[in-house]
């Protein structure tokens, strides 16, 4: 509704022969900076991702040059990480410690030293209820429990995924491989604290979709809350034993117990996007605990119940 | 010796108020019309000790008992002098006749209200003025000439808003026959709600607040109806580009009974709609409706019934078909404000007036939309949805003014107003085929609230070259549990240096209690007052200031003030936070801030002559603070403008002619810009650039557009016709064709040959050069 208002306005204005032309811009701040991404998690190593902000007046994206990236708890370093090229990745061999605080600092030719800090959250179980449809032909409907202990604000993260794997045959070999697809974008729900998709909002479309599936306790602090979701399944698997291949099937609801910086970090991803071509509305900054550059250094520990829909066994 | 002096002084004070006193009282009203006249001037030529009519045009003085000589005057009137002798109270009530424009008459030599009046950062424009000076698409407007004078802007370009000395839009209390109306914009600020041809008279209050206003923190905006025309039947009616509208007004029992009813509306929707699909249409339109009664029981007793009706529609249709599919969707849209107040004037003596009001307000905002979707004459799915919000008040108001002598002019009064706020009633409907899935109806925050102040103002003199204006205003409100009070003391202080210069101070404490809620930085239909909580507490503000005015000659003025204001408990929408979506409520969604605003205002203003009008600059700066937006740091508010700079003149050359111009020039408004694009995680996970991709933006309000300023031209043509005045208007908005901002834009430049991209800011500008004409008669 927002929108078709907005865009009302917008035409109304352009009866009145809007005209256009371009400004001389020059931002009175232009030093290019590191943006650093670290998402910490006791099941894996010591990572993060380094970029350098691009000015929005030229043309190329600049390096960082000599870049590197270290880990610090309790003010002492515990180790530099070392990049992966392929997966475009800075990667430790330790693994964080629950409830621990942790500081990730970068580093890169003529930019400033970028760090932050974070500490790492026990996961938080859930209750999956039986699916009330399980048929792999159209979409799984949800009920996850979640108990809050109330003692702090908790942010989590809906992190529903598809596990498949397939066999390829020759005369002499047999090969396996597997995939992992996130499929955010096909949950639905009308479940308040997921505010996401809901028919209500397709019909309305006044407000920023909720692509992360973040949601905080601030509806069921303390309590027990049942969340409700449902999971469109992809076309090509509605019929798996008939899939060239495919020996197994599984879907995974992943819940990760996440800090609150990720959770500012990605709410205001999205919310900037929602608004970014509304030249009427004041732009969203987005949320960072990175200090002297941008990005976000948060943690999060999972919990991960999966449904198996196809075992060829 | 003690006892001797203090006899001495009792003696003293004795025959001092032994002396026999008389008061004499009336009202002032325009001769060829019945119509009250607003601060006309009452005074005695010797002494220059005197009086101004108050909004009813009701005067009282009182002086020794003699012979003396009064001069009745009034800006725009030729003066009336009257030897009276002074030996009882009397009543005598004056007609005065407007002049002709060679008249040129000095009145005594008793300087003009601006220097002698302790009232300050007041300025009142006569209806004549909003009328002659040219305006857009020939619409004269209220709120635009208003934004003409230092210390007031606009917002954006073509927008009805007003930010007076650093204040938001939502500061301001409009008052249209002292009923408070919540949304003053038609079609999203273009124009406003006050149509120019129902007012009499428009008072512009930026500081120095007297005890009798309360309710926001920056101004007051009180704007008076025509009451109607006592003697004759008269009217007028004009055809402009856009809207058509007429005024008709005269005597009901003569001398006795009036009315005044005016009524405007657009008539864009009527002409295009020929020229629309019959599957795919549209319209938009606006009116007003302005309507006034008053009856005179009395001498003593009158009557007034005033009321105001207006709204925007905004309503498209389409039906889309493919294959055996047909899709019929409908919208329609529409917000406005009724305002109703009964009003009761009552003089108990000569020296006490009392006026009782009760007023009701409300502005509502409703949208429907209704989706069908057919297979062949089946009906597949259906959905509908009705969104209404409003806010609605009633009010209970005393005042009364008591003049006990001519050295103290005293009001005093309470009011009671009822809120009752409904922000947001959602009805959702949705069937498939003949089943309705389901049917929600959601209310948010539905509250009703109780506001009652209370206040007392002295008009006093201290001799003859300091005046002072003390007042006190109380408040209290009620809303769920929470009761705040507020105890706001208003003091304003003249002192004449010379019968020609007088300096000027005064101080204001205000306290608001209520918010308006917006997302955008344009006036939306959308935007919500909402009451204060427990958790948003009201807006505060103190504002000093000082000044001098100096009359260089009769009718001609120069005036400078300095204002410094502070306010507390300002809201603004935490980062990434809207009003829309989401389940949290409002108040947890706003950040409470302070804000500063300072500057230096000068006016030059001339009345008389046949050439009027004023030349203004504001320098002045505006700033917030709110913990947790721009990393705590103070930032320029978005509308701080260091330089504004207006002229508006109006000349008449003769009886058939008469040119009007303005021009306008103001600092960029600040606006906050991205300088890099940095790379985020998409909701797949992946984080390269072109897969997730945001903008970093530096500090708050970083950049500021390119000056504002615009060349207005007008132009009238008067003809003498057998039954009245037949007036040719041409008005020339923009006349340079200056490509003011309305707003920025980044778009993607490719380089060629690569994908590489950089952004380049682009600026729209809404109005070129816009020529109107407008036809109108007079009878």
């Amino acid at each position: 509704m927002y929108k078709k208002i907005f865009i009302f306005t917008l035409l109304a204005s352009s009866l009145f022969s809007a005209c256009r032309k371009t400004i001389e811009f020059e931002p009175e701040n232009n030093e290019d900076f590191i943006i650093l991404f670290s998402e910490l998690n006791p099941d894996s190593t010591f990572r993060a991702k380094l970029s350098r902000a691009k000015s929005i007046v030229v043309y190329e994206n600049q390096k960082l040059i000599n870049p590197k990236v270290e880990i610090y708890a309790d003010g002492q370093l515990l180790e530099q990480l070392t990049y992966n090229a392929t997966r475009e990745i800075w990667l430790g061999t330790q693994k964080p410690e629950i409830n621990k605080e942790y500081e990730v600092r970068a580093y890169a030719d003529g930019l400033k030293t970028v760090s932050g800090t974070t500490t790492i959250l026990p996961p938080v179980k859930y209750t999956l209820l039986t699916p009330t449809t399980l048929t792999p032909k159209a979409y799984i409907e949800w009920e996850m429990t979640i108990k809050d202990n109330g003692e702090e604000e908790n942010y989590f993260q809906l992190n529903p995924y598809l596990y498949t794997k397939y066999e390829e045959k020759t005369a002499t070999t047999t090969t396996y491989s597997e995939t992992i697809s996130r499929y955010l974008k096909r949950v639905k729900s009308e479940d308040p604290v997921l505010s996401h998709n809901s028919t209500e909002k397709e019909f309305l479309d006044d407000s920023p979709e909720n692509d992360y599936l973040i949601l905080s306790d601030e509806l069921f602090n303390g309590k027990t809350y049942t969340l409700k979701y449902s999971f469109s399944l992809p076309y090509h698997l509605s019929q798996p034993e008939k899939v060239p291949g495919l020996i197994k099937y599984t879907v995974n609801t992943e819940l990760r117990h996440i800090s609150r910086e990720l959770y500012l970090y990605y709410k205001t991803i999205n919310i900037q996007d929602f608004y970014y071509e509304n030249p009427f509305t004041e732009p969203v900054q987005i949320f960072s605990n990175v200090k002297n550059g941008a990005g976000v250094v948060g943690s999060y520990s999972s919990y991960n119940t999966s449904i198996t829909l196809f075992d060829k066994k | 010796m003690k006892i001797k002096l203090l006899l001495f002084f009792v003696l003293c004070s004795t025959i001092t108020f032994a002396q026999k006193k008389v008061t004499i009282s009336g009202y002032i009203t325009d001769a060829n019309t019945g119509e009250a006249l607003i601060n006309a001037s009452v005074f005695e030529v010797n002494t220059y000790r005197g009086v101004t009519t108050n909004n009813y045009g009701f005067y009282s003085l009182t002086l020794p008992a003699s012979q003396t000589t009064i001069a009745f005057s009034y800006v725009g009137y030729r003066a009336k002098y009257r030897e009276i002798i002074l030996n009882e109270n009397k009543r005598i009530d004056i007609a005065l006749n407007p002049k002709q424009l060679e008249e040129v008459k000095v009145v005594a030599k008793r300087a003009d209200d601006k220097v002698t009046s302790s009232q300050m950062s007041k300025v009142d424009i006569p209806i004549e003025k909003i009328q002659n000076l040219p305006a857009f698409l020939g619409e004269a407007d209220v709120i635009k000439t208003l934004q003409l004078l230092p210390g007031v802007q606009s917002g954006t370009e073509g927008s009805s808003g007003l930010y007076v000395r650093g204040g938001g839009p939502d500061q301001n209390l409009l008052l249209l026959d002292g009923v408070p109306v919540y949304n003053a914009n038609h079609l999203f600020g273009f124009f406003s709600v006050f149509n120019p041809n129902a007012i009499k008279n428009v008072s512009l209050y930026k500081g120095g607040f007297p005890a009798r206003f309360g309710g926001r923190l920056s101004s007051v905006v009180d704007i008076r109806m025509k009451e109607g025309n006592m003697k004759e039947y008269h009217g007028k009616f004009s055809v402009g580009l856009i809207s058509s509208n007429f005024n008709f007004e005269g005597p009901i029992a003569k001398d006795k009974t009036a009315f005044n009813i005016s009524a405007r509306r657009t008539y864009a929707d009527l002409l295009a709609r020929p020229f629309m699909k019959s599957k795919e249409r549209g319209g938009f339109y606006f009116y007003d409706l302005n309507a006034k009664i008053n009856h005179k029981f009395n001498d003593r007793s009158r009557i007034y019934l005033s009321a105001y009706l207006g709204s925007d529609v905004a309503h498209t249709y389409s039906e889309e078909a493919y294959n055996s599919y047909n899709d019929i969707d409908k919208s329609n849209m529409n917000w406005g404000n009724t305002t109703t107040a009964l009003r009761w004037n009552y003089i108990f003596n000569e020296k006490l007036f009392s006026n009782t009001t009760l007023t009701y307000s409300k502005y509502t905002f409703k949208v429907g939309l209704d989706e069908k979707e057919y297979k062949l004459k089946d009906l597949l799915k259906h959905q509908n949805l009705d969104y209404t919000s409003h806010i609605e008040d009633i009010a209970y108001k005393q005042d009364f003014d008591y003049f006990p002598n001519p050295n103290h002019a005293i009001k005093f009064g309470l009011n009671y107003i009822y809120h009752h706020f409904k922000p947001g009633v959602k009805t959702l409907n949705k069937k498939d085929g003949n089943t309705t899935e389901f049917e929600t109806q959601s209310v948010d925050d539905n509250k009703k609230a109780h506001e009652v102040s209370a206040y007392i103002e002295d008009d006093f003199s201290l001799g003859a070259r300091l005046k002072m204006n003390l007042g006190l205003h109380l408040s209290g409100f009620n809303v769920d549990k929470s009761f705040y009070t507020s105890i706001e003391p208003r003091a304003s202080l003249r002192y004449m240096l010379s019968n020609k210069v007088s300096l000027k101070a005064a101080y204001s404490k205000m306290q608001q209690y209520i918010h308006l809620l917006s997302n955008s930085t344009i006036s939306l239909p959308t935007d919500l007052w909402l009451p204060v909580t427990k958790k948003v507490k009201p807006m505060k503000s103190e504002q000093f200031a000082v000044g001098a005015v100096y009359q260089i000659q009769k009718g001609v003025n120069f005036s400078l003030e300095g204002f410094y204001k502070k306010m507390d408990n300002l809201i603004a929408y935490k980062e990434g936070a809207s009003f829309f979506g989401g389940n949290r409520s409002w108040e947890d969604k706003v950040e409470i801030g302070k804000g500063w605003s300072y500057g230096v205002e000068a006016l030059l203003s001339k009345e008389v002559g046949k050439t009027t009008g004023w030349i203004g600059y504001t320098l002045s700066w505006a700033d917030r603070q709110f913990e947790n937006l721009n990393f705590g740091e103070k930032f320029p508010a978005r509308y701080d403008r260091r330089h504004d700079i207006s002229i508006a003149l109006t000349h008449k050359f003769n009886k058939r002619i008469d040119i009007g111009a303005t021009w306008v020039y103001g600092t960029g408004n600040a606006l906050t810009v991205s300088t890099h694009i940095m790379r985020t995680p998409s909701a797949s996970g992946s984080f390269k650039y072109g897969s997730g991709e945001a903008n970093f933006y530096g500090k708050r309000n970083n950049y500021r557009m390119s000056p504002y300023h615009r060349l207005d031209l007008g132009i009238n043509f008067h003809k003498q016709k057998k039954h009245g005045i037949r007036t040719w208007n041409i008005s020339i908005y923009n006349a340079y064709s200056r490509q003011n901002p309305f707003f920025l834009y980044f778009e993607e430049q490719y380089k060629s040959g690569t994908h590489q991209s950089r952004k380049q800011l682009k600026q729209v500008s809404l109005f070129p050069i816009v020529p109107s004409i407008t036809y109108s008669y007079k009878f």
